[in-house]
């Protein structure tokens, strides 16, 4: 039987251990490890009797075991400390430093010896001893240095190494073979101790050994070669999960795609069972790359209750911004958006899209106080720009103003900040800041270039009293003013009152008072009141409010329609008109349609001539058409007025026109 | 002119086919000055240590302990430095030294590639030990590291066969300035030795090729060949990356040809490399001394060219063996061992004029 398994060592080294393999269970039984070449002649027994002398009992039952492995005729002395043997203490300390591993110094000790001793010849079985010892520790360090050739052929002269008590060695035997390339003949080495060693803990470490070297098909295999564990489940079930996981996490890192479904179910039903955190979240994370956020919210759920905690916090959060809850994420990070930058970041995403939900959300006082103090302290340019927009949509232009101001402070090359700082500052009247605005970011802005255009409009459609005196909100000024109730104050109207509970009147003034608070929406359903109005003034008025409420909103077409409801003067005609292909001209050119944009301009031209601001974005649409022969004409007339945001766009266009020309277009 | 008749060669006479003259009665290193290098340089596990280099050990520096062994005829430590140098280093799939060991990292071998100096000087040991103990297993072990010298690490540059100083990142392929050499690894003492285990390379014509590459190396301003020498054009030069300059590697080339038996044409070049005080540091492209080496291990080689050359005696406290850097204490020994064997009249006063 030992021969035999020392045969199948020498098989596998051979490379032909497939045969041996299959013969060897059957054989092998109970024994763990192959025997060593037998040695002839007496075996040394210095060492064992030193040891017995030393009392120690482990090292002479270890020496006992070698003598046999290598006499297999061989029998201990029934007393180990009789008097019948008169040890050599020089002989002795030679064993005691192989003992020791001391392999150079045993050599030494030797050559010491017979250097005072000349007839001195050591034991075949101390040389021989020394020799496995050392071949043990040039393996490993072969195996250390990556030296695979080495390992391979220290294994194939000393089979010796290759025993389920130094399984280290048969395990780095398997690895020098895969490493070059010879993955079955270390397959049939992690078969071979599946199939000879029992010790539950080496098997196991067998197969994840494995694991870590082999891609998953070649472990079958050795799985396959499991015995029921004591609890009489399979012994390689942890590992098998170990296997699920490894599936799932190479789905997470983008080396596969979708992972078996016996791994994933199996891990779930574990998951499921042992409420093993780690494996909770895994499963989560999975779910969300298998596009499942709401599977992925049961897992990291699951994983909160077992652990609570930022990891599982993390989990829960990303699910829910999946399933665009950010309201439940921020809740859900709020007490772990310091813990790292990755969740403060994470929160503060959960935060913006939370203030930037349509309809804005009334916030709790706590929820809007600790995400203002999460932005504040990570000066995240994002969230201070939504609380910007939240403010602005809540009427706090003022406060608005200060968040955007902040997000540019922290963001200098955020456009959508500045165009917010703009919108904000311009609803305050603050010229100088939209000012400085404009000339900063002109160039790198349509919209913010753009801006003010329709404001300019809206001073044309001013129609009563003369444009110079009548800045930009007075757009209510008509020949029927609101009542001065309603005029008087900003905040008059700023309280939500359903527009069917008005009269026809007090709808048109309170249209007129949203106006002024740039809430254009509400301002439409209050038109809509008042357009039921008897008298044909009030629903002429309505009409034309509407209109122009639409306008602000962008909703050109919508204008339209409102426009037709009721007869108005030619005079609002062809004020609505104007706007409302300005309007066009503007949203087209904001969504990269130049062709509609310049159709809408020279809809507008028919009413009205056309002022350095659209001439500008008239040059900019022929620009982007590439027309920049024709751009450049416009820029340099409206330039030569001393229009600054001219100035860019004839750059731009000359530097356009000098490079077609260079590539000879 | 004096000791005519040593410079035509007499010494060449005392190298046999294994090298040194057959074991002499007493060895040429003493027992006492052997001990005090072992209790520095030595640790219990046969690890020549480098204490002038954090204490890192190497395939070099387990090569001279091998051979002073041999020289001091210490068996016992022969076999420590042997049985650490075998399981510790010799583990490279070619059969050659991995170069570097580190007692606090782990692993300890910190660079697999050899050091061909290292490699030739654990096969001479091994082939010397092995004649002179009557142990074949070490001449075996020797042809073994032997074959694969020749089989690895042999450069043909313009007709000039010579040994590379390492497996990887010297040669034509690995650097733009290569093939570079190190001319302080060729230990050409161990040629005829080399040629006796593996008669099927050419270690002679090998070792001449060496030579004359080692002239040319030293056709500069200096008059003396930098420690690594770039072969890619017709002219050697200072290779890339390391100091232009004859340095601690190259010092020990006049020892080595002084044991090697060379003439007098080939040692008096090196005669620029002796000052007052000690071994110059030179740089190679300007001919100035960057430093003076003044331990006695490095003042001892100086002071036997000079001997060699003009007869002058190797000043007395030079003789003394008192150990400082583990380099210089090695080479102090390897010179003692020299002049003991080839030259005794250095180490006897002015007698010979």
């Amino acid at each position: 039987m030992k021969a035999l398994l020392r045969l199948l060592v020498v098989a596998i080294l051979l490379g032909q251990a497939s045969a041996a393999t299959a013969q060897a269970p059957a054989a092998s039984g109970e024994t763990a490890a192959p025997a060593p070449t037998a040695q002839p002649g007496t075996p040394d027994e210095t060492a064992l009797r030193y040891f017995a002398r030393q009392g120690d009992t482990k090292r002479v039952e270890a020496e006992i075991a070698r003598l046999k492995a290598l006499y297999p005729n061989w029998q201990p002395p029934a007393n180990l400390l009789a008097n019948d043997y008169t040890p050599d203490p020089a002989i002795e300390h030679i064993w005691e430093l192989y003992g020791q591993g001391d392999f150079a110094g045993a050599r030494a000790a030797i050559a010491a010896k017979q250097s005072a001793d000349p007839a001195f010849t050591p034991s075949e079985d101390l040389l021989h001893s020394l020799d496995v010892g050392e071949a043990g520790v040039r393996l490993r360090n072969a195996s250390d240095a990556a030296q695979y050739e080495t390992v391979v052929s220290i294994a194939a002269q000393t089979p010796e190494l290759l025993t389920c008590a130094s399984v280290d060695n048969l395990w780095r035997v398997a690895e020098a073979f895969i490493k070059t390339d010879k993955t079955p003949r270390g397959l049939d080495a992690y078969k071979y101790i599946l199939t000879n060693c029992t010790d539950p803990q080496i098997r196991l470490a067998t197969v994840q050994k494995a694991m870590s070297l082999l891609p998953r098909a070649d472990l079958d295999p050795l799985l396959a070669l499991e015995r029921p564990g004591p609890d009489g489940a399979g012994e390689f079930t942890p590992i098998r999960l170990d296997l699920a996981r490894n599936a799932i996490a190479e789905v997470l890192t983008g080396k596969v795609g979708k992972a078996g479904d016996a791994d994933v179910s199996l891990l779930e039903s574990s998951a499921r069972q042992t409420k093993a955190p780690d494996d909770l979240r895994l499963l989560g994370w999975y779910a969300l790359n298998q596009k499942k956020p709401a599977d992925g919210r049961d897992w990291f759920e699951m994983a909160t209750a077992a652990d609570p905690g930022a990891l599982s916090a993390h989990g829960l959060a990303v699910a829910l911004l999946d399933l665009d809850r950010p309201g439940e994420a921020e809740q859900a990070l709020a007490a772990y958006s310091g813990d790292s930058e990755e969740l403060t970041s994470l929160y503060l995403t959960a935060a913006a899209a939370l203030l930037a939900q349509d309809p804005r959300p009334e916030l709790k006082p706590e929820v809007l106080d600790r995400i203002v103090q999460e932005t504040m302290a990570a000066h995240n340019a994002k969230a201070a720009q939504e609380l910007g927009w939240y403010a602005y949509a809540f009427e706090q232009p003022q406060t608005a103003a200060q968040w955007f101001k902040l997000a540019t402070t922290w963001d200098p090359q955020d456009e959508p900040s500045a165009y917010g700082l703009l919108v904000a500052s311009d609803a305050l009247k603050d010229t100088q800041t939209v000012r400085e605005i404009k000339s900063q970011w002109s160039a790198k802005s349509a919209r913010i270039a753009n801006f003010g255009q329709a404001t300019g409009k809206r001073s044309e459609i001013t129609p009563t009293a003369s444009p110079a005196e009548a800045p930009a909100p007075k757009v209510a000024v008509t020949s029927t003013p609101p009542p001065a109730s309603s005029r008087s104050s900003s905040r008059s109207c700023a309280t939500f009152v359903p527009p069917g509970s008005l009269s026809a009147s007090q709808a048109l003034a309170r249209g007129w008072c949203l106006m002024d608070l740039e809430r254009p929406a509400d301002a439409v359903a209050n038109f809509a009141r008042a357009l039921e109005s008897s008298t044909g003034q009030v629903r002429s008025d309505a009409a034309y409010g509407q209109a122009l409420a639409y306008i602000r909103l962008g909703l050109p077409d919508y204008a339209m329609v409102a426009a037709a409801a009721a007869p108005l003067t030619q005079k609002r005609i062809n004020e609505l008109q104007i706007a409302i292909h300005t309007k066009a001209a503007l949203a087209a050119y904001e969504i990269g349609d130049y062709k509609n944009a310049l159709r809408a301009l020279d809809e507008r031209a028919r009413y009205a001539p056309e002022q350095n601001d659209l001439l500008t974005l008239r040059a900019w649409s022929y620009y982007h058409l590439r027309r920049y022969r024709e751009a450049q004409q416009i820029f340099a007339a409206v330039a030569a007025t001393g229009y600054q945001d001219a100035a860019a766009g004839l750059d731009a266009a000359q530097t356009a026109l000098r490079i077609q020309s260079e590539r000879g277009f | 002119m004096r000791w005519l008749w040593w410079l035509a060669g007499a010494a060449m006479a005392c190298v046999t086919a294994t090298g040194l003259a057959a074991s002499p009665a007493e060895p040429t290193i003493t027992a006492q000055e052997w001990q005090t290098y072992r209790d520095h340089f030595v640790s219990a596990e046969g690890r020549v240590v480098d204490n002038g280099n954090n204490n890192l050990s190497h395939s070099e520096g387990q090569g001279y302990g091998l051979l002073l062994a041999v020289l001091a005829q210490d068996r016992p430590t022969f076999e420590a430095i042997w049985s650490f140098t075998r399981t510790e280093l010799m583990v490279r799939d070619d059969g050659l030294a991995a170069w570097r060991w580190e007692e606090d990292k782990s692993p300890h071998v910190t660079d697999t590639n050899n050091a061909s100096d290292g490699d030739i000087l654990i096969a001479y040991a091994l082939a010397m030990a092995g004649e002179a103990w009557n142990e074949p297993e070490k001449t075996d072990a020797a042809r073994r590291i032997v074959e694969s010298l020749g089989r690895e690490m042999l450069v043909e540059v313009r007709g000039n066969m010579l040994v590379l100083p390492g497996k990887d990142g010297f040669s034509a392929t690995q650097r733009p300035d290569g093939p570079v050499v190190n001319p302080s690894y060729w230990i050409f003492e161990a040629a005829p030795v080399f040629a006796g285990l593996t008669p099927q390379i050419a270690w002679a014509r090998i070792a001449e090729d060496e030579m004359k590459v080692l002239a040319l190396a030293g056709e500069n301003a200096a008059g003396l060949p930098p420690d690594w020498v770039s072969l890619s054009s017709r002219k050697p030069k200072p290779a890339e990356g390391f100091p232009p300059e004859f340095g601690y590697n190259n010092i020990r080339i006049p020892l080595y040809l002084m044991r090697s038996g060379a003439g007098a044409e080939r040692l008096a070049p090196y005669i620029r490399m002796v000052g007052e005080d000690g071994l110059l540091r030179v740089d190679v492209t300007t001919g100035e001394a960057k430093e003076h080496l003044t331990e006695p291990g490095y003042r001892i080689i100086g002071a036997a060219l000079n001997c060699v050359l003009t007869g002058e005696p190797v000043p007395a406290d030079l003789q003394a063996f008192s150990p400082t850097s583990y380099f210089a204490a090695t080479l102090q020994l390897l010179t003692l061992d020299f002049l003991r064997r080839d030259a005794p009249m250095c180490l006897e006063g002015r007698t010979a004029r």
